[in-house]
C-alpha cells in the first residue's frame, strides 16, 4: 500500500496546524481539523448555529465543536475576536450599530458593504453570504388593543398618541441598543406607559396573558403565527436592515478555506417564510434543535448522500417529564458530567486558594484580617454575568473564564469558616499547648488547624452546594452543564426541558452536600466533637 | 526562681488608669518547695505565673530561673522545663491521653519507646490505668480525670519547675480532695519546686511549704503558714485568715 499522500498530507497538516494540533493528531488517519461554532443565546441564532455544525460536520472532515447559546452579541463578539469561537451567525444591523456603533439608517445593501469592509480591516473577521431572510426588529401590540375606540393601528406613528397609556415588555437588550428602544424613541418620539425588561418568550406569554402591552418581536419569530398580536409597520424606516450571515475569522478561513465554500451553500437559501416556520417548530412544538436543523438542511438538499441518517436517532419530544428525560438521557448524562467537572475544579481550587490565604492572614491581628475578609467577601456581590464581562477579555469563553468565576465564590465561604475555625479553636488547648514549650508553627499545625477541620469543612460544605447552584451560569458563555437545558428551556418556554436541568442539579446539590458531609466527618480528628 | 521589682501593667485605653496587675515584686521561690500564691480573683497571682513562663513580658523589672535572666532564654525552651496545669486542664481534644501526656517529652524529641514508658508510667501514678485510659480522648474522660492527666502531663520531663494556676479550682469539693491526695503523692516522690495559684486558704495550708499573699498586684507577705497565722504582717492577711476559718481565733 502506497503511504505516501497520507505521510505528505500529515506533513501539510503538521506545517499548517499550531504545534500542539499537531501532535494530538499525528496518529489520526483523517487528517481534519477542529473548529468551534458559536451562537447566541436565542432560539434562531442557537438554530443557525446548529445548522452550520452540521453542515461543515457533514460535509468537511473537520471535527465541530459546539459553543451555542452564549449569552448576547458582545459575549459573542469577543469570544470570537480572541478565538474562543471561529464563528457565529451574525446580523448585518447588529454588526452596524451595536458592534461599530454606526447610525442605524442604511439600506440593506450599504449596510452589509460596511460591515463587509469594517470587519476585515478593524477585526480580520468575514461576513460570508448573507442566509436570504432579515430578522429585524418589530413592534407588535396585542391585537384587541388595535381597534380600541375606532382608532386603527397600523404603523409605529399610529402608536404614537396611544404609547403613554401602554405598557410594553421589551428585551434586555433592545432596552440597551442605540437601535432599539433608545433610537426607536428619538426617531418617532414615543414614550410608554411603563417598560418591562423580559425574555422573548416569556414577552410573547406575558402578552397574551394581557401583562403587557406592547413586545418586541423578531420578523422571523414563528409565534408570530400563533400568537394573537398585530406587527406594526416601521414607516420611518426607523430599524436598520438585519440580515443573518455567518461571521467568521479570518485566520479560520486562511486554514480551513472549505469552511467559506460550504457555507456559501447557504447564500439566500431561506427564505422569511421558511424561516418562521422553523423556528415556531422550536418555539412552540419544543422540537430538538439538532432534528430541525437537520431536516431544515435535508429541504434544502445540502446533505450527501449517507449524511441522511446521522440525526435519526433523534426522536420527537416525549411526553411526561421521565420519558423526556430518558430521551435526552445521553445529553443530560453529558451535561451532568460537565457540571460536575466544572464545579470540582472550581471547588478544588478553591479549597487549595482558601485554606493557605487563612493561614496567611493568621498572622495578622484580627482586626486586620478581618478587613481583608470583608473585602474578599464582596467578590460574593459581583453578579454573574459581570463577572464574565471582566473575564471574557483575558479568559475568551467557555470552561476558562466559568471555572475562574465559579472559583471566585467559593473562595470566600471557605476562607471565612478557616479563618473563623483557626481563632476560635479551644483556647484552653492553644494556651497549654503554647506554655509547654510549642513553637507558634507547632501550635499551628499540630492543634489549630487540626482543630480547625470540622468548621473548615463546613464551609467547603457551603461552597460546594453554592458552587453546584452557580454552575449554571457557565451555560451563558458555552461552558456547558446543566444550565444549558435550563436557559434554552427558558427561551423556548419549555417546562420539561427547564426541569430536565434544574431538577438533576438539585440532585446533585443534595449528593454534595451529604457527600461533603460525610468527608467532613472521615476528616474531623478522633476526639473533637460534631 | 528570684523575681526582682517586677511589674505587669496592662494598658486600658478607655480607662483613666492602667492596670497594674503585678507591682514592684520581689519573691525568691526555694529550690525543691511548694509556694503557694492566695489573694482574691484579679489580685495577679496568675499574672506572676505567666510571667514565669514568660507567657507574659514584665513591663519592668527581672526574672531569674538558676540565675539566669529570663530575658535571654528562647520561650519555647524555657517552657519546655517548665510544667503547667491550668484550671481547666487544656488537654489537646484531638490527642490520646497518652500522647497528651507525653507532649513535652515529644517536643524534646525522646524516643517513641521512651515516651511511651513514661507516659503510662505516670498514668499509673495519677490512678488512671493505661490499659484502660491510654487511647482515650480528653471528652471521655470525668473533670477530675482530666485534671489528673494534666498534672501528669506537667510532671513528664521531670521539670524542675511546675507552674499550676488554679488546678482544682473547676473540680467539686470530693473530686478536688481525691485530685489533691494524688498529686501530694505525686510531690513526695518527686524534687520538683512547684508554684501553686489558689484563692482557696485550706488548700494553700495543706500542699504549701510557704505562703505568698497578694493583694492588688502587691505581694504582702511570704512566709510559712505557721509563721503567717503567728505574725501576720498586714490587716489584709489577718481579714483573710479570719474569713478563711482556717484558723480558730
Amino acid at each position: 500500500m502506497n503511504r505516501a499522500p497520507v505521510l505528505f498530507l500529515a506533513a501539510v497538516c503538521a506545517a499548517v496546524c499550531p504545534p500542539a494540533r499537531a501532535q494530538d493528531e499525528s496518529g489520526d488517519p483523517e487528517p481534519g481539523g477542529r473548529i468551534v461554532v458559536g451562537s447566541k443565546n436565542f432560539a434562531e441564532n442557537r438554530l443557525l448555529g446548529e445548522l452550520f455544525a452540521q453542515l461543515i460536520e457533514a460535509r468537511t472532515d473537520l471535527d465541530v465543536e459546539r459553543r451555542l447559546g452564549l449569552a448576547g452579541t458582545e459575549f459573542c463578539f469577543e469570544a470570537l475576536r480572541e478565538g474562543s469561537i471561529d464563528i457565529y451567525p451574525e446580523y448585518t444591523g447588529t454588526g452596524l450599530v451595536t458592534l461599530l456603533g454606526r447610525d442605524p439608517s442604511a439600506s440593506r445593501f450599504e449596510a452589509l458593504q460596511t460591515v463587509r469592509a469594517e470587519f476585515l480591516r478593524r477585526f480580520d473577521l468575514h461576513w460570508l453570504s448573507p442566509l436570504g431572510f432579515e430578522n429585524s426588529f418589530e413592534l407588535a401590540i396585542r391585537s384587541d388593543l388595535v381597534v380600541p375606540d375606532g382608532r386603527n393601528l397600523r404603523t409605529i406613528s399610529d402608536l404614537v398618541t396611544v404609547a403613554p397609556d401602554l405598557r410594553a415588555g421589551f428585551g434586555h437588550e433592545f432596552i440597551e441598543r442605540d437601535d432599539g428602544l433608545p433610537g426607536l424613541a428619538r426617531t418617532y418620539g414615543i414614550r410608554f406607559d411603563s417598560v418591562q425588561p423580559l425574555l422573548q418568550a416569556p414577552a410573547y406569554q406575558a402578552a397574551a396573558a394581557g401583562a403587557v402591552d406592547v413586545i418586541d418581536a423578531y420578523t422571523t419569530d414563528g409565534r408570530l403565527l400563533v400568537y394573537d398580536l398585530v406587527v406594526l409597520e416601521d414607516d420611518l424606516g426607523f430599524f436598520p436592515p438585519y440580515e443573518v450571515a455567518p461571521l467568521v475569522r479570518g485566520e479560520t478561513l486562511d486554514r480551513y478555506p472549505q469552511i467559506g465554500a460550504v457555507l456559501g451553500l447557504l447564500g439566500q437559501a431561506i427564505d422569511e417564510d421558511r424561516m418562521r416556520a422553523v423556528n415556531l417548530r422550536l418555539q412552540e412544538q419544543h422540537e430538538a434543535i439538532e432534528v430541525v436543523a437537520h431536516d431544515l438542511l435535508r429541504e434544502l438538499e445540502l446533505l450527501p448522500a449517507g449524511a441522511e441518517t446521522v440525526h435519526a436517532d433523534l426522536k420527537p419530544p416525549a411526553s411526561g417529564l421521565a420519558a423526556y428525560m430518558w430521551s435526552r438521557r445521553r445529553e443530560l448524562t453529558r451535561y451532568t458530567i460537565e457540571h460536575v467537572w466544572l464545579s470540582g475544579v472550581a471547588l478544588s481550587l478553591g479549597i487549595l486558594l482558601a485554606v493557605p490565604l487563612a493561614l496567611a492572614l493568621d498572622r495578622f491581628r484580627t482586626g486586620t484580617s478581618e478587613t481583608l475578609i470583608r473585602i474578599i467577601g464582596m467578590s460574593q456581590t459581583l453578579p454573574s454575568l459581570a463577572l464574565f464581562g471582566f473575564l471574557i477579555p483575558l479568559l475568551g469563553v467557555g470552561v476558562a473564564p466559568t471555572v475562574v468565576a465559579l472559583w471566585i465564590y467559593s473562595v470566600f465561604p471557605i476562607l471565612r469558616n478557616s479563618c473563623t475555625g483557626l481563632r476560635e479553636a479551644d483556647p484552653d488547648a492553644v494556651e497549654a499547648a503554647t506554655a509547654l514549650g510549642m513553637t507558634s508553627g507547632q501550635v499551628l499545625r499540630r492543634v489549630r488547624l487540626p482543630l480547625a477541620i470540622p468548621t473548615i469543612m463546613a464551609g467547603v460544605r457551603t461552597a460546594g452546594v453554592i458552587t453546584i447552584g452557580t454552575a449554571t451560569i457557565g451555560a451563558f458563555i458555552g461552558a456547558g452543564g446543566l444550565g444549558q437545558p435550563i436557559i434554552a428551556g427558558v427561551q423556548l418556554v419549555n417546562i420539561q426541558q427547564i426541569l430536565s436541568g434544574a431538577i438533576p442539579a438539585a440532585v446533585l446539590a443534595l449528593v454534595a452536600d451529604a457527600a461533603l458531609g460525610g468527608l467532613g466527618r472521615v476528616l474531623r480528628p478522633r476526639g473533637v466533637g460534631p | 526562681m528570684r523575681l526582682r521589682g517586677v511589674t505587669k501593667v496592662y494598658p486600658a485605653p478607655r480607662r483613666a488608669d492602667d492596670v497594674r496587675a503585678v507591682d514592684n515584686v520581689d519573691l525568691d521561690i526555694e529550690l525543691g518547695e511548694t509556694l503557694v500564691l492566695v489573694g482574691e480573683s484579679g489580685c495577679g497571682k496568675s499574672s506572676i505565673l505567666r510571667l514565669i513562663n514568660r507567657m507574659e513580658e514584665p513591663t519592668a523589672g527581672s526574672l531569674f530561673f538558676e540565675d539566669v535572666d529570663l530575658s535571654t532564654m528562647p520561650p519555647t525552651e524555657l517552657r519546655r522545663r517548665i510544667g503547667y496545669v491550668q484550671q481547666t486542664g487544656g488537654l489537646l481534644p484531638h490527642w490520646s491521653i497518652e500522647r497528651n501526656v507525653a507532649l513535652v517529652p515529644e517536643l524534646l524529641g525522646w524516643s517513641r519507646d521512651r515516651r511511651r514508658r513514661r507516659a503510662r508510667e505516670l498514668l499509673e501514678l495519677v490512678g488512671l490505668p493505661p490499659g484502660n485510659y491510654a487511647n482515650r480522648y480528653a471528652r471521655q474522660l470525668s473533670g477530675g480525670q482530666r485534671q489528673r492527666v494534666a498534672v501528669a502531663r506537667a510532671l513528664a520531663a521531670d521539670p524542675p519547675l511546675v507552674l499550676l494556676d488554679e488546678p482544682f479550682g473547676a473540680l467539686d469539693a470530693i473530686t478536688r480532695a481525691e485530685v489533691r491526695q494524688t498529686f501530694k503523692r505525686l510531690r513526695a516522690s518527686g524534687k520538683q519546686t512547684a508554684v501553686i495559684v489558689t484563692h482557696d486558704l485550706d488548700e494553700a495550708f495543706q500542699l504549701s511549704d510557704r505562703i505568698a499573699v497578694m493583694r492588688k498586684g502587691r505581694l504582702l507577705q511570704t512566709a510559712t503558714s505557721r509563721e503567717l497565722v503567728e505574725r501576720p504582717a498586714d490587716p489584709y492577711v489577718r481579714e483573710l485568715l479570719d474569713r478563711s476559718g482556717v484558723v480558730q481565733p
